[in-house]
């Protein structure tokens, strides 16, 4: 709609040379109307008005002529310079939309990527999810087997001494109410009969001492280990040819009381039982390391073979038979288990002839436990400490 | 113990209830021995239910001996409905057993046993046993009126 008004210029421009050809046409027709009603000379000398007109007229063409021209030209160029100037625009118009698009572009190709990554995450993260829940499972599994293991142990340990005890009764028995019909044979065999029904029993106090280690929860109370160690030797009662000793002072140490008493009674009662010399000493001694203290029983005894260190500790072993020396093989196992349990290690040292050193590690009592600070029961025997105030 | 006073085991080993008698014959305990070989069996006689109607042969016990691995009804079933029963609750019973599962002894403490002892593998071992609950029965002072 606007472009109706049109600027006059152009028009003008397209004309200007014809506009001053009649403008001066115009001009001079009138300065020659004039010149014609008088004589040019008489005209010019009494009147010099229409010369006057002629010749403004003719320079006012000119001067418009030449404006007009001059406008063209300045508009020419004025168009000129929009023009490129908008072809300029249109370019970088062009090329900043050739950016956009690359950019929208690259930022789709770029979420495509995010998206796939994101999608092989959500993956990974199932994976993860699915191992996590099938590791959960498997550890599962291997605790219930655990259970039923130590619960299988029990049981059946607990069930083989009822007819066991029968045995042992019924053999007693029988010596008893015949004594005088049997021959020295008869009650050789009766009397091997008994024997055999104690290390059974043995035996099977073994496995069940061991199973019951891993089904409870040991108690953690701080202890005056030398103290229990001295107990412990006391209730040994050792022969005088051996001379049991504490080295130093033993230190305190947060443990399970019946567990501490275990691992010494048997580390000690293996020394005296396997000394096999006929005077020595044994004994037991601290020392402190990082976080821990190191235990040690020493013999001066006969000592054990390097190759026998590892087989000492599983179940059942022994290295004589059992009729020469009334062993069960499960005290060294029980040891094991018992320190393992309270996060320590076990280790043997020996020189074959010279004696053996076993050395247990013992967690030490934490700074915020001091001495008055006593907790007498905890873990698996608080529900006994309760009924034991209770009965109170 | 006073030798009137009448006892009752609750066994099911048929051995472990002769090692019972052959330690009272050796320890010269006169007290009358009745045998129940599963709790339900024993509430029976407690009771004087069926097979024990006849309170001349069922006599209410002033000790109770018990086993606790039983079938029917086991050891600590037992205690539970003794200790509910206000007829009963008051007879002493020494648990005799070969477990030594604390949850048995924290158990059956709980349910006011008189006494948890574990059946020795030896027999003169038992033998020592058994006087020395008697010994104990003798000393201790028994709820008279038994009813």
């Amino acid at each position: 709609m606007f472009h109706r008004f049109r600027d006059p210029l152009p028009l003008l421009r397209k004309y200007s040379a014809a506009t001053a050809l009649l403008l001066s046409l115009a001009a001079t027709a009138a300065g020659w109307r004039i010149s014609t009603q008088h004589a040019l000379s008489d005209a010019l000398d009494r009147d010099p008005a229409p010369w006057l007109v002629l010749g403004f007229g003719t320079a006012a063409s000119f001067l418009l002529f030449a404006a007009v021209r001059l406008q063209a030209a300045q508009s020419q160029s004025a168009h000129a310079l929009a023009k490129r100037l908008s072809a300029s625009f249109r370019q970088s118009e062009d090329s900043l939309r050739k950016a956009r698009d690359e950019l929208q572009w690259n930022v789709q190709r770029r979420m495509d990527e995010l998206s796939l990554t994101n999608q092989v995450l959500q993956e990974e993260i199932g994976r993860r999810i699915q191992a996590e829940v099938l590791l959960e499972n498997k550890i599962n599994q291997l605790n219930q087997v655990n259970a039923d293991l130590n619960d299988f142990a029990y049981i059946v340990s607990h069930d083989l001494r009822a007819p066991l005890r029968a045995i042992g009764s019924l053999a007693h028995w029988v010596y008893e109410d015949n004594a005088a019909a049997l021959n020295e044979e008869g009650r050789e065999n009766l009397e091997t009969l008994s024997g055999r029904v104690r290390r059974m029993d043995a035996l099977i106090n073994g496995i069940l001492e061991y199973s019951r280690i891993g089904r409870l929860e040991p108690g953690r109370e701080v202890l005056d280990s030398h103290k229990v160690c001295r107990e412990v030797i006391e209730s040994l009662a050792p022969p005088e040819n051996i001379a049991v000793r504490i080295v130093g002072t033993l230190p305190q140490i947060e443990y399970d009381r019946t567990h501490l008493e275990q691992v010494l009674q048997n580390l000690l009662g293996n020394a005296i039982k396997h000394f096999g010399k006929p005077t020595g000493e044994i004994t037991v001694s601290a020392t402190e390391s990082i976080g821990a203290w190191e235990f040690c029983v020493r013999d001066t005894g006969v000592g054990i073979e390097e190759k026998h260190f590892e087989r000492i500790f599983k179940i059942f072993q022994t290295l004589k038979p059992r009729d020469q020396v009334e062993a069960s093989g499960i005290g060294l196992t029980i040891v094991k288990a018992i320190v393992e349990k309270h996060g320590g290690k076990v280790r043997v040292e020996s020189t074959p002839g010279q004696g053996a050193a076993f050395y247990f590690t013992a967690p030490k009592v934490l700074a915020s436990q001091g001495n008055d600070d006593f907790p007498t029961f905890a873990g698996g025997n608080a529900e006994l400490a309760h009924t034991a105030t209770e009965m109170n | 113990m006073r030798r009137e006073i009448p006892i009752l085991l609750v066994e099911d080993d048929m051995v472990d209830v002769k090692t019972v008698q052959r330690a009272f014959k050796q320890s010269k305990i006169g007290n009358p021995l009745y045998v129940t070989h599963n709790g339900e069996e024993a509430l029976a006689f407690l009771r004087h239910e069926e097979p024990y109607s006849d309170p001349d042969e069922a006599p209410r016990p002033g000790l109770i001996l018990l086993d606790l691995n039983m079938p029917v009804l086991n050891g600590i079933e037992f205690l539970q409905i003794l200790k509910e029963d206000e007829s009963l609750r008051r007879i002493p019973v020494i648990v005799l057993t070969t477990s030594r599962d604390e949850t048995d002894l924290v158990r059956t403490y709980n349910l006011s046993v008189a006494g948890y002892i574990l059946k020795p593998v030896d027999f003169p071992q038992f033998v020592d046993v058994v006087k020395t609950i008697d010994l104990y029965w003798s000393l201790s002072e028994m709820v008279p009126c038994l009813v």
